[in-house]
């Protein structure tokens, strides 16, 4: 009890004391002035996730992050540099390099060589994008795809790089991109979370993936990704206890509700009607996870779609094959990590057997998106945190290099939801070190995000210890050029 | 009431109108200085004086005539005080219009309307107010002046409006709107639809067969094509060279600039739109669906002829109680932005639906425009309730009990865009109604309906302006390699026997393996049953077959014996941060570690010992009758984890006595081997044991990066 006293004592500061003062008299009848519907709709919807409501006609209405854990290099993936390997030995110009800081593990590298791509590429599409021999699946969609070129960042190390893209800030503890979308746009499926996230991991060095990715930071919890496991449990503690049928479960899940709510009105803590609401969601969820997680009813097609991979549980082609599921059965935003990018030494055999891993299913999600006709309103984002240095790391040596983080420029792709087809967005210099034209910034893509979800990122706002916050901070521009 | 202000007003009255006179006369001869032109300029400001006085004094006359006011001296010399002050300011504002008349941007032609009412109204009123002054008038002119004058002002308004404006301004967007009918996207034109309605809005004023300013008309193609005075305007393919182009982008200040300042000019986009025409240009009637399709001329006119931004429909709202009652955990129904009030509802899950669910959407039927019933078991006679919500722009009815029976319903559907019949079952004849009858729609999937590839084809042709999603064709992929086998025994060490527990995921598959070290085939290796039993440690090789696809790599698995497990397990040397496991009782936890262990995060199982031996001490209870020993450690040569240079056994019954019963040397690894994970053991002859003793020394080359990592011993 004492816990509790002190947690109330947290909950309940001055500010959420006057606020609820002040909703008491003057603002409820403010309130009610502004939105007719803010008394009849609050507490009155059965999942309780008010839906939000666009700012504008949505192009996109879902969105399936496939991030690429750890960085690819771009240069053996989209952004193709002959003149690479033209200097292949040569110490990259002290004019190009600038006064760019490096990270601790090249800073006291005696040379710094630039390293050509060990693979080739060839040109696609009617946009001419060059793509690696190490993508051939992609290659085919690349009249579905939109390349950015000109992708840059702040971070130079993992955590504080993914933490930025997925958050907007380095340092943790903002709502994730998914908890914002949740917030903004609400859920379509109220048996499923609105942000759901999928792991795994190929055969390179990984980079640690954690839960602090995908918090829902300062918003209501509802808006917390949930973690699908690979396991017989994918949503982990969700199966009824041995002994506990459903009907109990229901009564138990009733009891609970009316004492959660007695002490809802005595504390008037917005977080119990919340863990009110999540235990309701958990319980329909009983029956919408299996039905959405059973891969054994899919049909050969798909397995040859997606690959025969796509079958065993927690590869990145299964998990690509359920995002689609997922989305389809309306989650508004399902978060891929795949880990394994990091290639500081060793490069050519790793990032060989990564591409492998996810080229045949990111394509395959592509594909099937536009099949079904839902690739115009599903967004799919392909990328890592940053881009890789054009010089080596480590030894040089005829087939072998690796290279180090790069937060200057990478590449990444985007489909679908409004995102023109086709396209090449921006430009490196031939070194593929700089950015050459229409650079795009880690605030810039999410404001782009943002609008292609009907969002106005300057207006998606949460008041937090008195500062209003937004996912892309202070900054942010949408990038017209890739809207259709 | 004469007082002098009045008289020199008078004065300068006269001489206005003289100098008037002249300038009209002799306008073409005349060369103005530069500091005259602010006084020219000031013309749009000063002709708001005389519309209002003229105008106001103009009603004061009309309403002058009524006896109450005809005796009022002070109201009749406010009147003519008024009518002196605008034919000054009248006369000001001519002066002032020809002087910037004068300036290079506008032709005589184009003004002379404008200057000739301009000047006739000035003199009209003038006029009037001579006569008033010398009461040379009759009752008719009293009440014919002020509509004389009303209709001169509001002529010379009208002419100088064109001039600024340019033709039918006010009514434009009116009649431009008349203009914009939904062309069909696939008729369009380049020339037709797109370039020429630009010139008519921007250029055609100036170049057209009467004024043909700079010798250069655009109404036709042929003359379009012969250019002007200073000569072609592009040859089609060479932006550099265009004058076209060269002319849209001078500078605005520049007097060649077009369209010239002052007057509507070109968006950003319009002149892309001129700058796409001069490099792509063939002919006249080049046609926008010949180009690909992400070409950036068809993005754009794509965005303006169907214009996804603003949703061509906007509806009363709903009541907000009623969007609530709506909203169940099986239903949600979204509003689709903040705009339209337009809503999306779905349906989910099987076991909730209710053919009710869809009468209670009846309610929002005027603004309900999509509708996903995806997977719902919905029957052919629900879907008359469907048709009744008549504004669905966006229908999804895949995977439901539907057939084409309950498909003529949706006839009714008259602006339905895009329709989901995925994974339903179809007869072609009794979908063509449909296709037929709702004339808006563009996209229809039809995949997974039992339609033959030579219906779907047939589809294709009857209706080209519809996008048929026909699916992925497994049929048309390349053969693909199968992924190999799984192991799924809990375990993979066991004490007397183990029960293989292989799978593959994709069903259909057969799984061969050998126990000898060799790769499996197709046609000799034993095929994988569920009763594959072993007894002694093995290397079992597997590979995957099926027929269609190419065979799985082989996958191999170690499934070891451990016949005793010590009573007790101690370690003398420390182990490595990062590769603690489960310190001493590792080795006969029966769990085995996986390659990439030198990542902190996926150390798992190994138990590592860095530059220095590891020595393991095992007791037992009772006496054990050990004949071998083996191990699994890991090899990764560039990041030195590196196998033991020599591993002794040492055992017996007395602590103290113990013998060497046993030596394994592996095989030092080359440089760039491949990480792999290696089992060595080592047979001796049958000895009874109490204690154990195993060192494993590093290798006397590599002493100073040395790590050794083991993540089980199997004693037998």
């Amino acid at each position: 009890m004492e816990k509790e006293l002190i947690e109330y004592g947290f909950s309940m500061n001055r500010r959420r004391f006057f606020t609820g003062l002040g909703m008491g008299i003057g603002s409820m009848a403010l309130g009610s002035l502004l939105m007719p519907d803010l008394f009849s709709s609050s507490g009155a919807t059965e999942s309780g996730l008010a839906p939000g409501i666009p700012h504008f006609a949505p192009k996109a209405k879902r969105v399936i992050y496939l991030f690429q854990n750890g960085a690819p290099a771009q240069q053996e993936l989209f952004d193709y540099k002959p003149l690479l390997r033209e200097m292949t030995g040569k110490e990259i110009p002290a004019s190009v390099r600038g006064m760019q800081r490096l990270t601790g593990m090249t800073a006291y590298q005696s040379s710094l060589p630039l390293v050509g791509s060990f693979v080739d590429f060839k040109q696609y599409g009617p946009s001419g994008a060059w793509i690696s021999d190490l993508m051939p699946y992609t290659a085919k969609i690349a009249d579905d795809l939109c390349f950015i070129q000109s992708m840059y960042t702040e971070a130079i190390n993992h955590d504080p790089a993914l933490t930025f893209l997925q958050s907007g800030a380095q340092q943790g503890n903002r709502p994730s991109m998914g908890a914002w979308l949740s917030y903004g746009l609400g859920s379509e499926n109220k048996n499923l979370p609105a942000f759901t996230v999928l792991l795994s991991r190929g055969i390179g060095n990984g980079q640690g993936v954690y839960s602090k990715l995908w918090t829902n930071g300062f918003l209501d919890s509802v808006h917390q990704g949930v973690q699908f496991s690979k396991g017989e449990d994918p949503v982990l503690y969700l199966k009824d206890a041995d002994g506990l049928n459903r009907g109990e479960r229901r009564e138990m899940l009733d009891k609970l509700a009316e004492l959660n709510d007695l002490s809802y009105q005595e504390f008037g803590d917005p977080e119990i009607a919340s863990r009110i609401k999540q235990y309701e969601m958990a319980y329909r969820m009983q029956t919408a996870v299996p039905d959405v997680m059973d891969l054994s009813k899919e049909p050969d097609s798909t397995v040859k779609l997606y690959g025969p991979d796509c079958l065993v549980p927690g590869t990145f082609a299964a998990n690509c094959l359920l995002a689609r599921k997922l989305s389809e059965s309306g989650v508004r935003f399902v978060q891929l990590y795949h880990q394994g990018w990091d290639q500081h030494g060793n490069l050519p055999f790793e990032i060989t057997k990564q591409a492998k891993d996810v080229d045949q299913a990111s394509a395959a999600l592509v594909t099937d998106l536009k099949q079904r006709g839902l690739l115009d309103e599903t967004l799919v984002i392909w990328g890592g945190e940053f881009g890789r240095t054009s010089y080596t790391q480590g030894k040089l040596s005829i087939d072998n290099y690796g290279r180090d983080h790069h937060p200057r420029c990478f590449s990444i792709w985007m489909a679908g939801g409004g995102v023109k087809p086709g396209i090449v967005h921006g430009e490196t210099d031939e070194f593929g070190y700089n950015i050459a034209k229409d650079p795009v910034h880690v605030h810039d893509f999410h404001a782009t995000v943002l609008h292609l979800l009907g969002l106005n990122h300057e207006q998606l706002i949460f008041k937090h210890q008195g500062r209003r916050y937004r996912l892309t901070d202070v900054s942010g521009k949408v990038v017209n050029n890739i809207i259709i | 009431m004469k007082n002098r202000w009045i008289v020199l007003a008078e004065q300068l009255l006269l001489t206005l109108t003289l100098f008037t006179v002249f300038l009209l006369l002799f306008s073409k001869k005349l060369e103005l200085p530069y500091w005259v032109q602010p006084a020219g300029r000031m013309h749009p400001m000063m002709l708001h004086f005389p519309i209002t006085l003229l105008m106001l004094w103009a009603v004061m006359q009309v309403f002058g005539e009524r006896e109450k006011f005809k005796s009022q001296i002070v109201f009749q010399s406010i009147k003519q005080l008024i009518l002196l002050a605008g034919t000054l300011t009248a006369g000001i504002t001519v002066v002032a219009g020809i002087f910037l008349s004068r300036e290079s941007a506008y032709t005589s032609e184009e003004i002379a309307w404008h200057k000739w009412t301009g000047a006739m109204l000035f003199f009209l009123s003038g006029m009037i107010y001579a006569t008033g002054k010398i009461r040379w008038t009759y009752q008719w002119m009293n009440k014919i002046t002020p509509v004389l004058l009303i209709t001169a002002v509001m002529l010379t308004g009208h002419f100088g409006g064109e001039i600024t404006h340019g033709k039918q301004y006010v009514l434009n967007p009116i009649l431009s709107r008349k203009q914009i009918k939904p062309v069909p996207f696939d008729s369009l034109q380049v020339y037709n639809d797109l370039v020429k309605p630009l010139l008519e809005k921007k250029c055609i004023s100036c170049h057209n067969q009467q004024k043909m300013k700079g010798e250069l008309s655009l109404v036709d193609t042929l003359a379009l094509l012969k250019g002007g005075k200073t000569g072609e305007l592009f040859v089609p393919g060479q932006t550099a060279t265009s004058l076209l182009l060269k002319r849209i982008h001078l500078p605005i200040e520049d007097e060649h600039h077009m369209p010239p300042e002052g007057k509507l000019q070109l968006s950003f986009e319009e002149m892309n739109l001129l700058e796409w025409w001069v490099k792509n240009h063939t002919n006249f009637t080049q046609r926008l669906n010949t180009l690909p399709p992400n070409d950036s001329l068809v993005v754009w006119a794509k965005s303006r002829y169907s214009n996804p931004d603003a949703p061509s429909y906007k509806f009363r709202p709903v009541d907000a109680a009623l969007l609530t009652q709506l909203n169940t955990s099986y239903c949600s129904v979204l509003p689709s932005d903040r705009e339209s009030n337009a809503l999306d509802a779905r349906l989910f899950s099987k076991e909730a639906y209710a053919a009710k669910q869809l009468e209670d959407l009846k309610k929002i039927s005027e603004q309900l425009v999509s509708l996903s019933l995806s997977k719902m078991p919905v029957m052919d006679d629900d879907l008359k309730k469907v048709a009744t919500l008549k504004n669905l722009r966006k229908l999804d009815l895949s995977f439901t009990n539907i057939s084409t029976n309950g498909l003529h319903e949706l006839t009714r559907l008259a602006h339905l865009e895009k329709l989901s019949l995925a994974g339903t079952q179809l007869v072609f004849k009794g979908i063509l109604n449909i296709l037929r009858e709702c004339k808006q729609l563009k996209t229809v999937g039809i995949w997974n309906t039992g339609l033959t590839d030579t219906e779907m084809k047939q589809l294709e042709k009857s209706f080209p302006e519809i996008t048929f999603l026909k699916g992925y064709d497994p049929v048309q992929v390349e053969v693909l390699k199968l992924n190999p086998p799984q192991l799924k025994n809990y375990s993979q060490v066991f004490k007397d026997s183990i029960l293989v527990d292989l799978k593959h995921p994709i069903k259909g598959t057969t799984v061969r393996y050998t126990t000898n070290g060799k790769e499996p085939d197709s046609i000799s290796s034993a095929m994988y049953g569920n009763n594959l039993i072993l007894k002694e440690t093995t290397v079992l090789n597997t590979k995957a077959f099926k027929a269609g696809w190419y065979a799985s790599d082989a996958a191999s698995f170690g499934l070891y014996k451990n016949s005793f497990k010590p009573d007790s397990v101690s370690i003398t040397t420390p182990l490595n941060a990062v590769h603690q496991a489960e310190g001493a009782t590792t080795f006969f936890n029966g769990k085995l570690g996986s390659l990439g262990a030198n990542n902190p995060a996926w150390a798992n199982f190994w138990a590592g010992v860095r530059k220095n031996e590891m020595t393991v001490q095992c007791f037992f209870n009772q006496p054990v009758r050990l004949s071998s020993f083996g191990l699994r450690y890991m090899i990764e040569e560039s990041t030195g984890i590196y196998p033991p240079g020599v591993v002794e056994i040492w055992g017996g019954k007395d602590k103290n006595k113990l013998k060497l019963l046993g030596k394994i040397i592996p095989a030092i690894p080359k440089k760039g081997d491949a990480p792999s994970m290696e089992y060595g053991e080592s047979r001796f002859k049958q000895t009874e044991i109490l204690h154990l003793k195993i060192i494993a020394h590093p290798h006397v080359k590599n002493k100073d990066r040395h790590l050794l990592l083991v993540d089980e011993f199997f004693l037998n």
